[in-house]
């Protein structure tokens, strides 16, 4: 496993020391409020309804077990015990009081992490693939890029002060799990006629107020350009993106206004300079972040599911079919933990789960988990032969809840319980949908379905972009919500399309079930929902649902 | 108005628009009033350009990189258009003068306005000097 060399660990250092002297002197009075509060975000602190919210980064999503034990242990002795798994692949805890983040700062230094560039108007944690390394559609690892990328952007000095805040994802596979096409530069890695490593670029996705799916500004760039390209984008957008209204000064407002010819132009002429100044890509460095991130996995012997069925059951059956993905080395799978349990708020995760699943790791899988954009975690390397331990292990300590990718694994945002932005409850409709669908047995039956969940219009539970979106909106005080049908994030993004009006609270999870009924009785055998949407557009859905509330 | 310059704290050697310096002191003449002018200010007194967040350094007239010196304006601390005009400066027009970071210039942002070729930054006459030169090193001291 890749960790960090020792001149990052030496400047992880000084960022702590750096930030305990911010925190030392803001209470002492010594920095003004507004001063203050753009330093800590860039150190992951925002200031929410309880207490300040401190956001970790996990670069690319990867954690040791060794990280995720200190994670579960500043959730113990400074939070309540839990910890919040975010949709870029962060952990974010609700209860840190001000005067003891530097000690988590450190705390976390200890272990090789950070909360660097997690929030404020720089380029935010880089997000990728969960199966990393793992999966048998990979055409190349994407963590390594990642981190290089990772290493440049993190203090960039010209970068630090942009219009907005700016998301960078990375795609090594020929199925997109990293959601690129709907951030602010997403990068597909794929390999030119002589096998190099070329990167496809795009630019000017996003979700929020105003989604857009991202442009294709460069096809096939080469490896070596990669970071002098991704600064003439950024000196670019830094340059000329809106600073007079937050709400457009996103990238994609930028590109959508100059058109992407004339952004591209803009780019390619930013480029002749920042090739001269930027250094080629190091070869010998990707090599050896290749070396690192790379894994031996010992030669295990494959076992169909009818021989593990044959010691376990259904149940087992259910979870494997549901929660695990096919790996690249034979006798291996890729294991998700599903943190949709409806017992417990999306995405979160509570120190014991914490230290179970480091302990888990250490034993079954290399030592080595991911957490997802949809915030769920991965063991991405178990061997076939240890599938029914694990599952028995997860269990007890409600883990193996077996929804991946069913209708009821939505991303939900904190929304009004606990964002100060929000103006609608995200995890109460969350608690309506898994009471309505609380059969398991149905929810396979109904196949890949994402539903997520946005408690106001910044859109952090990324609805656009979800078979079923629901987004909160307030309406004179009273909480309402707006379904979207039909949107997507993997390869060929798009938006989904408005069902129509709001529908009441009490009636969001009747909705979805009008929804549902609508599709099951019209889909072709074996149509996915968003193929449904996609030919149907959202008519029949309406017809249905409009008419039931009149 | 003061200024942090090569680790000391020193009397700003510009007069700023409506700053109060002495009237021998050079004037800072904004690049927007350089570029349209057909002729650049007179020599006497000296001058030197005030580089503005919405401008194109690379339109700035030549007489301007031929001073010994250009302000860059921060207006706000959080607009961060500055540190791209200075790397625009150093690399693309090559300029060897001093740059100076002017306006709303704080002690945690000293080090990347080194990192991207500012010399100097505007300061508090009360400021600790020993503190702000710390400031300009306090995470990449080797870069």
């Amino acid at each position: 496993m890749y960790h960090y060399p020792v001149e990052e660990r030496a400047l992880l250092q000084r960022r702590v020391d750096q930030f305990r002297g911010q925190v030392s002197r803001y209470l002492d009075g010594k920095l003004d409020e507004d001063e203050f509060k753009q330093l800590r975000l860039r150190n992951g602190l925002y200031v929410q309804r309880h207490a300040p919210m401190l956001r970790v980064a996990i670069p690319y999503g990867v954690l040791s077990s060794t990280q995720l034990r200190t994670l579960a242990d500043i959730a113990t002795k400074w939070d309540r015990g839990f910890g919040h798994m975010t949709t870029r692949q962060n952990i974010q805890y609700n209860w840190i009081p001000l005067e003891d983040t530097p000690d988590v700062m450190q705390a976390l230094a200890d272990v090789d992490m950070h909360a660097i560039q997690t929030s404020g108007n720089c380029i935010r944690n880089i997000t990728t693939d969960p199966l990393a390394g793992a999966s048998r559609d990979e055409l190349e690892d994407p963590r390594p890029w990642c981190e290089l990328i990772r290493q440049w952007a993190n203090f960039h000095p010209e970068f630090n002060w942009l219009p907005r805040k700016f998301k960078i994802a990375v795609s090594g596979a020929s199925h997109d799990r990293a959601a690129v096409e709907v951030h602010d530069i997403g990068l597909r890695i794929k390999h030119n006629a002589k096998g190099d490593t070329v990167f496809d670029v795009y630019v000017g996705g996003g979700l929020g107020r105003t989604p857009h799916i991202g442009k294709q500004i460069a096809h096939a760039l080469p490896a070596d350009d990669l970071l002098s390209y991704l600064e003439a984008i950024l000196r670019v957008y830094n340059r000329h993106g809106r600073r007079d209204n937050m709400y457009k000064a996103r990238i994609k407002i930028l590109v959508n206004a100059l058109g992407l010819a004339t952004f591209q132009e803009q780019v390619d002429a930013a480029w002749q300079q920042t090739r001269q100044q930027v250094p080629t890509t190091d070869h010998a460095t990707v090599a050896d972040l290749k070396a690192q991130f790379a894994v031996t996995l010992p030669a295990r012997d494959a076992v169909p599911l009818d021989a593990l069925q044959a010691e376990t059951g259904d149940a087992f059956t259910s979870w494997y079919k549901q929660n695990t993905q096919a790996h690249k080395s034979p006798g291996y799978r890729s294991v998700f933990i599903s943190l949709k349990h409806p017992g417990q708020p999306a995405g979160d995760i509570t120190s014991a789960q914490m230290q179970l699943v480091a302990d888990l790791s250490d034993q079954f899988s290399q030592g080595e988990l991911r957490a997802t954009h949809d915030q769920n975690l991965v063991l991405a390397h178990v061997a076939e032969a240890d599938l029914p331990a694990l599952w028995t292990a997860l269990g007890p300590a409600k883990l193996a809840y077996a929804n991946i990718n069913t209708l009821t694994d939505m991303i939900v945002c904190p929304g009004l319980d606990f964002c100060s932005l929000a103006n609608a409850s995200s995890i109460a409709i969350w608690d309506q949908i898994n009471a309505t669908f609380d059969n398991i047995d149905y929810l396979h039956d109904l196949g890949r379905i994402t539903v997520r969940v946005s408690g106001c219009m910044n859109a952090c539970g990324h609805h656009h972009v979800a078979d079923i979106g629901v987004l909160g909106v307030e309406k004179k005080g009273v909480e309402w919500y707006q379904l979207t049908l039909g949107g997507r994030s993997t390869e060929g993004a798009r938006i989904g399309k408005r069902l129509g009006p709001a529908i009441a609270k009490d009636r969001v999870a009747a909705t979805v079930e009008d929804i549902l009924a609508v599709f099951a009785e019209q889909r072709e055998p074996d149509e996915s929902f968003n193929a449904f949407v996609e030919r149907n557009g959202v008519t029949p859905f309406k017809e249905r649902v409009y008419e039931a509330a009149a | 108005m003061k200024l942090l310059r090569n680790g000391e704290i020193v009397d700003m050697p510009w007069r700023l628009q409506g700053a109060d310096e002495p009237a021998t002191a050079p004037i800072a003449v904004p690049q927007m009033q350089l570029v349209q002018s057909e002729t650049p200010p007179p020599s006497n007194p000296a001058w030197v350009a005030l580089v503005e967040p919405e401008d194109d350094p690379v339109e700035l007239p030549a007489s301007a990189l031929e001073r010994d010196a250009i302000l860059i304006d921060f207006p706000s601390f959080t607009d961060g258009r500055g540190y791209s005009h200075a790397r625009t400066l150093r690399h693309e027009l090559g300029y060897r003068g001093e740059l100076v970071a002017v306006g709303d210039v704080r002690r945690d942002q000293l080090e990347f306005m080194r990192l991207v070729g500012i010399d100097s930054y505007q300061c508090e006459a009360d400021a600790d000097v020993d503190d702000l030169n710390a400031a300009l090193t306090e995470l990449r001291p080797d870069a």
